[in-house]
C-alpha cells in the first residue's frame, strides 16, 4: 500500500526524539524506548539504521492493529 | 472460568488446551493433559476478588492452530523467543522466588526480538499466611517445578494477531525526586537522588516515604512500576519486586487514596477489550482491598509479578486477539 510519505523518516524522527509520539500499542512504546535509549547511548548511523529497521519490522508485523498510527505519522 | 476440581478434570478429559491457576493441593490432583498452571490461592473472578482453595481458574485456549510446551531454567529462559511461533502468543508462568524468574526479570529487556514476540504471563505465588513455595505445572508431562518456568507457545490462526496491554492505576508524581540506579538489580543500596549519591534505604526512612507507592519509569507512555518489597535500615538495602535498570529515571508514583475507585476510573478506558488472559498483582489485591470487587472486563489470577513481554509489578496485564 502506498502511504504517501516515507515511514522510515518518521521513525528516524522518533528515534532521535525530534518529535513526541506515543503509540496505542504497548509493544511499540516499549520498542520506541528501547531504540531511543540505544541510539542516545551510541548515536551512530549504524545504530540509527538498525533502530529504524526494528521499528519498520514491528510496524510491518502489526500494521493491521496500527492503522490509527498512520494518521499521526502522516502529520509528523 | 472459575470451576470445581471435577469440572477442570472434565475439561482435561475432553482434550481442551488450558491455562490454570489454583492452589497447589488442587493442581496436584489433576490428570495429565494439555494444560499448564501456576499456584495461587487468590483470584479476581467475574464476581469479584476471592481467596479460595477449592476452585480453579481455568482459561480455555480454543484458538490454537498448533501449540507446544517448553520448560525453561535460569540459563535458557532467554531463548524463549526462539521457540515462539512466528504469529503466536506465549503464555509464561514462573514460580515466585525462583532463579528463573529473577533471570527473566533482568534479562528479558535485552532479548533482541522480545517485542516481536507477544509473551504474557505471571509469577505464581503462595498463600501469604503460610510457609509455602510457589510452583508451576506442566500438565503435559504431569510435572511440577519450583525452580523452572513453563511456557505454552500457541500458534494463532492467520487471520488473528495477539496484542498485549497493561492497566496501571499509578501516575508519576511530578513532585517526587528523580532516582537513578547504578546497576540493573532487584535490590539497591546506593542510588542517585536528583543526581546526588545517597543510601537509598536511609533516604526512604529519613523522608518517611510511603513505599506502598511504587517507583515508576516512563517507557514512552507505558509506566513501568517497581514495587518496593522491603527496606532494611540494618543492611542499608532496599529490595524490589521487579528490577530497576541502570539508565532509567524513576520517580515515585502519586499515592492512591481509593484503590477501588482508581481501578474503576482506569477500567473505563478498557470497556471494549476482550481479554483472553489477564492477571493482577497481589499488591493491588491487598492494598486495593479487591476481595469481592470485580474488575471487568478483566478476571484472572492474582499474581506475584506480571509478564507482558517483560516483568512488571503492581499492574494488571492482559492479552487479546485482534483481527488482522
Amino acid at each position: 500500500m502506498e502511504l504517501g510519505f516515507n515511514l522510515d523518516e518518521k521513525f528516524e524522527k522518533i528515534v532521535k526524539r525530534k518529535v513526541m509520539y506515543q503509540s496505542g500499542s504497548m509493544g511499540f512504546n516499549l520498542l520506541i524506548t528501547r531504540m531511543q535509549k540505544r541510539y542516545s547511548a551510541n548515536p551512530t548511523e549504524e545504530v540509527l539504521k538498525g533502530a529504524i529497521k526494528e521499528m519498520h519490522d514491528f510496524y510491518e508485523k502489526y500494521r493491521s492493529i496500527l492503522t490509527k498510527e498512520l494518521e499521526i505519522f502522516k502529520r509528523m | 472460568m472459575f470451576v470445581s476440581l471435577e469440572k477442570a478434570k472434565e475439561f482435561i478429559a475432553e482434550g481442551k488446551i488450558l491455562h490454570i491457576a489454583a492452589d497447589e493441593s488442587l493442581l496436584k490432583q489433576l490428570p495429565k493433559g494439555k494444560w499448564i498452571a501456576g499456584t495461587i490461592p487468590y483470584f479476581i473472578t467475574e464476581e469479584g476478588g476471592i481467596t479460595c482453595k477449592d476452585k480453579l481458574l481455568v482459561d480455555e485456549i480454543p484458538y490454537a492452530v498448533e501449540y507446544k510446551t517448553m520448560v525453561y531454567n535460569k540459563d535458557d529462559i532467554v531463548d524463549i523467543t526462539k521457540d515462539a511461533y512466528e504469529n503466536g502468543l506465549t503464555l509464561l508462568v514462573m514460580p515466585y522466588g525462583s532463579e528463573v524468574s529473577v533471570s527473566y526479570a533482568k534479562k528479558a529487556p535485552y532479548i533482541e526480538d522480545l517485542l516481536m514476540t507477544p509473551i504474557v504471563g505471571w509469577i505464581s505465588g503462595i498463600d501469604l499466611s503460610l510457609d509455602e513455595s510457589a510452583k508451576v505445572f506442566d500438565g503435559f508431562t504431569g510435572t511440577s517445578f519450583g525452580d523452572k518456568a513453563v511456557a505454552l507457545h500457541i500458534c494463532l490462526p492467520d487471520n488473528k494477531i495477539a496484542s498485549l496491554g497493561i492497566v496501571n492505576i499509578f501516575e508519576v508524581n511530578e513532585n517526587s525526586a528523580k532516582f537513578e540506579f547504578l546497576e540493573d538489580s532487584l535490590s539497591a543500596q546506593k542510588c542517585l537522588v536528583n543526581g546526588k549519591q545517597v543510601l537509598f534505604a536511609d533516604y526512604l526512612i529519613e523522608n518517611n516515604v510511603d513505599t506502598k507507592s511504587p517507583l515508576v519509569a516512563n517507557y514512552n507512555g507505558v509506566l513501568m512500576n517497581v514495587a518496593i518489597k522491603s527496606v532494611s535500615e540494618e543492611d542499608k538495602t532496599v529490595e524490589f519486586y521487579a528490577p530497576v535498570f541502570k539508565g532509567n529515571e524513576y520517580r515515585f508514583a502519586k499515592p492512591v487514596v481509593d484503590y477501588v475507585k482508581k481501578f474503576e476510573e482506569q477500567l473505563k478506558g478498557f470497556e471494549k477489550v476482550k481479554p483472553i488472559f489477564s492477571c493482577n498483582c497481589v499488591l493491588n489485591y491487598l492494598y486495593g482491598k479487591l476481595d469481592q470487587k470485580a474488575t471487568p472486563p478483566f478476571a484472572g489470577p492474582v499474581t506475584f509479578g506480571e509478564v507482558a513481554y517483560q516483568l512488571f509489578s503492581q499492574t494488571l496485564v492482559y492479552a487479546e486477539l485482534k483481527d488482522k
